[in-house]
């Protein structure tokens, strides 16, 4: 966490010495800035700086149906540890390019590096997703957002254009407490002999907010895995934290129940808003 | 391919979105305008974005608290909202929230009251960043400030007018609905606390602007955050202060923006009034606060209007709580004291009115402005009031029913005010070419 504090006071710091600066040093700056976003984008999945909006990954699965507003544009990073039922373990580390492309759109571009010595399949692979909002929940309809994604084989041991589209409904049941609704419904499109072609993953989450600057999220997460016959069931819980008005830093933790399920697993990241 | 079942399930869900994408009301949300000064405000002048935090929490929770409450109710809740807003001050929010974030019922029931709120608190963090951010030049604030009015007004369907609320007052004709005066006079306490908000924020601007780029520009927001937590709040002003008022200078360099925050701040109190009514439902509140919102927003030709106000204190200083800062008489119930006389030939025949029934109508209508309920006032709103007065008094009822447009009485002012003001001068605009340099605090003339 100090990590992430540090980098957004060093670009600050920065900015204000940029008149004294030769060309030389601001290519090198700009080299620099590059860089550590490149990096931020290969550990983190989450950049908006808004913590009530919810974002995949950032600390948990579920998302929220709104998505981040016109013209906005955040990098998120997300970094995550699972121990498997296998006794594997797999580090993932995401970056996300979020943009508000058009009212009510918003399209990502993200890619999944992993780690360690469980599955690797699909690490590396490049992944285009949009989402939009139906609309604004009223105090009797949910909210509404469907997304679709692509993922072209640009992984590891991956082939196919595998797909995946997902119906998101958030309700607020009191005060700013509510619960949403994701499925997502995925296609994997050259799945090898132990794969499931088609598969589903649902997740029942909640959100509430703990004071203006810190929101808590869970969820329960049913998944049916990549190969035939497995299926995981998972909690999550974690936090959102607003720490300036563009930055939102999130941890969470969770828990795998039954077999075939991760034993626990935890993820830490970060969204930016630019 | 995706599964036969998988594709009816994806098909139904199409089809239900699509369906709900024809009658819901959507988000529509916009992000702000980037550039090199984004946040400066935030990261040097901490203490000032916490006051506008702590008030903007204010402002969101005030929402809820008035629809959901019972007006026989109003006065213990006045006490515990009150105790909130000072608490919030003191211990602000590190972010400024959203409105939906402390007024979700409200966000679920009249999304277009916050989107047209959040997104004029933005252009309020945009003016104030530009004032801040020390890598502009003072000579190119007010360019830089232009842009940001730009971006404002054409980037979003609702934003507030640039005209004086002289014009965006009448232009709304809300003053003899049946809400109007509801909040001031039932949550005194919370009420002259975002008049208090509403001296923070421009006088905010006019530190910036007397205080020029450098370290004196942090001295003298220093100087008006402390006089705002130690003195005013505890003794807050008794109307609301327009721009023209507190802020003469920002209001001469970008008057756009100075009415813009004028038109906002009325609407907050426009919505406050409705929202504190009980006579409506919820349905017909909305419909009458999307009137006022669409009224009171931007019109094309608005521009010729924006130059056009007096400045009462030209060399005020922002450090100092003058007593004309206090009193409920002041440009904002100059104005609608006008607005009164102009309307009152459509409702009464004047030449046959008695001077002693004029003196009472004008007497009760001053105390329906004044915060609380005072001593011989009426129950209720201003057109309440009048009609006790003036027994006689002739409304158009249907003009006065929720989303109705009371269009005479509209162009009765207009015309009123064309009259009065439509040869005023433009207001002179503010040589930028030097900095300022930080003068010594005036006296309070009290």
């Amino acid at each position: 966490m100090n990590r992430k504090i540090s980098i957004i006071v060093i670009a600050r710091s920065t900015d204000e010495r940029k008149q004294i600066r030769t060309p030389k040093q601001s290519q090198l700056l700009r080299f620099s800035y590059s860089f550590v976003l490149l990096m931020l984008a290969s550990f983190s999945n989450c950049f908006a700086g808004d913590h009530l909006n919810l974002e995949e990954g950032l600390p948990v699965q579920v998302e929220d149906a709104y998505p981040t507003a016109y013209r906005n544009r955040e990098v998120q990073l997300i970094t995550g540890w699972q121990h498997n039922d296998d006794n594997t373990d797999e580090f993932h580390l995401t970056p996300v390019l979020e943009f508000g492309v058009w009212p009510n759109t918003e399209l990502e571009i993200s890619s999944d590096f992993l780690f360690g010595n469980a599955d690797r399949t699909g690490s590396g692979n490049l992944s285009i997703n949009g989402l939009y909002n139906f609309n604004q929940e009223s105090l009797f309809w949910p909210a509404f957002a469907i997304s679709g994604g692509l993922t072209p084989p640009t992984g590891e041991d991956n082939e196919g254009v595998d797909t995946n589209i997902k119906f998101i409904a958030t309700k607020t049941v009191t005060g700013l407490h509510r619960i949403h609704f994701n499925l997502n419904l995925k296609n994997n499109d050259e799945p090898k002999d132990e794969e499931r072609r088609n598969r589903y993953l649902a997740i029942l989450g909640y959100s509430l907010p703990l004071n203006a600057d810190t929101l808590l999220v869970m969820d329960y997460v049913r998944e049916q895995q990549r190969e035939k016959e497995m299926e995981s069931n998972i909690f999550e819980i974690g936090a959102r934290y607003k720490l300036t008005p563009r930055t939102v830093l999130a941890f969470g933790i969770g828990f795998g129940f039954g077999e075939e399920s991760p034993g626990f697993l935890t993820n830490f990241g970060f969204q930016y808003s630019f | 391919m995706i599964k036969k079942r998988n594709s009816k399930t994806t098909i139904l869900i199409i089809i239900f979105s699509l369906s709900l994408n024809l009658f819901a009301e959507k988000r529509n949300e916009v992000s702000y305008l980037r550039g090199p000064y984004n946040y400066d405000f935030f990261y040097r002048n901490n203490e000032s974005y916490d006051m506008s935090s702590a008030i903007h929490f204010a402002h969101g929770y005030q929402h809820d608290i008035l629809e959901k409450t019972p007006l026989s109710r109003h006065q213990p809740v006045d006490d515990e909202t009150y105790a909130k807003y000072l608490d919030y001050l003191y211990n602000p929010p590190k972010t400024e929230p959203t409105m939906e974030y402390f007024g979700p019922y409200i966000a679920r029931s009249m999304w277009q009251l916050y989107r047209a709120i959040d997104w004029t608190h933005m252009h309020h963090e945009q003016t104030y960043d530009i004032m801040s951010y020390q890598k502009i030049p003072w000579p190119d604030k007010k360019e830089w400030t232009d842009r940001s009015v730009r971006y404002y007004l054409d980037k979003f369907d609702i934003p507030r007018s640039i005209a004086p609320l002289d014009i965006t007052m009448r232009r709304a004709g809300v003053m003899m609905k049946p809400y109007t005066t509801y909040f001031r006079n039932n949550y005194p306490k919370s009420n002259n606390y975002f008049y208090f908000a509403h001296w923070w924020h421009p006088i905010a601007y006019e530190a910036q602007m007397i205080g020029g780029n450098d370290s004196q520009q942090v001295a003298a927001l220093t100087d008006v955050d402390k006089l705002g937590k130690t003195i005013v709040v505890n003794d807050p002003p008794l109307r609301m202060l327009l721009s023209r008022e507190v802020m003469p200078r920002y209001s001469r360099m970008s008057p756009e923006s100075g009415n813009i925050f004028d038109n906002l701040h009325m609407l907050h109190g426009i919505a406050y009034d409705i929202l504190a009514y009980e006579g409506w439902t919820i349905e017909e509140k909305k419909k009458e606060l999307y009137r006022v919102i669409n009224a009171m927003a931007y019109h094309p030709g608005d521009e010729k209007y924006v130059r056009k106000f007096q400045l009462p204190h030209p060399d005020v200083d922002p450090r100092v709580y003058e007593p004309w800062m206090k009193t409920v008489e002041g440009d904002m119930n100059r104005m609608m004291r006008e607005m009164m006389m102009e309307m009152m030939p459509l409702m009464m025949d004047v030449n046959s009115m008695s001077a002693q029934m004029h003196q009472k109508a004008m007497d009760q209508f001053m105390l329906k402005l004044t915060p609380g309920i005072q001593e011989g006032e009426f129950e209720g709103s201003i057109s309440d009031a009048m009609k006790k007065v003036m027994p006689n008094m002739k409304m158009d009822e249907k003009s006065m029913s929720p989303g109705a447009t009371p269009q005479k009485m509209i162009d009765a002012m207009l015309q009123g005010w064309h009259e009065k003001y439509g040869n005023l001068p433009d207001v002179e605009p503010i040589d930028m070419q030097n900095e300022p340099s930080l003068p010594p605090k005036q006296e309070n003339r009290e």
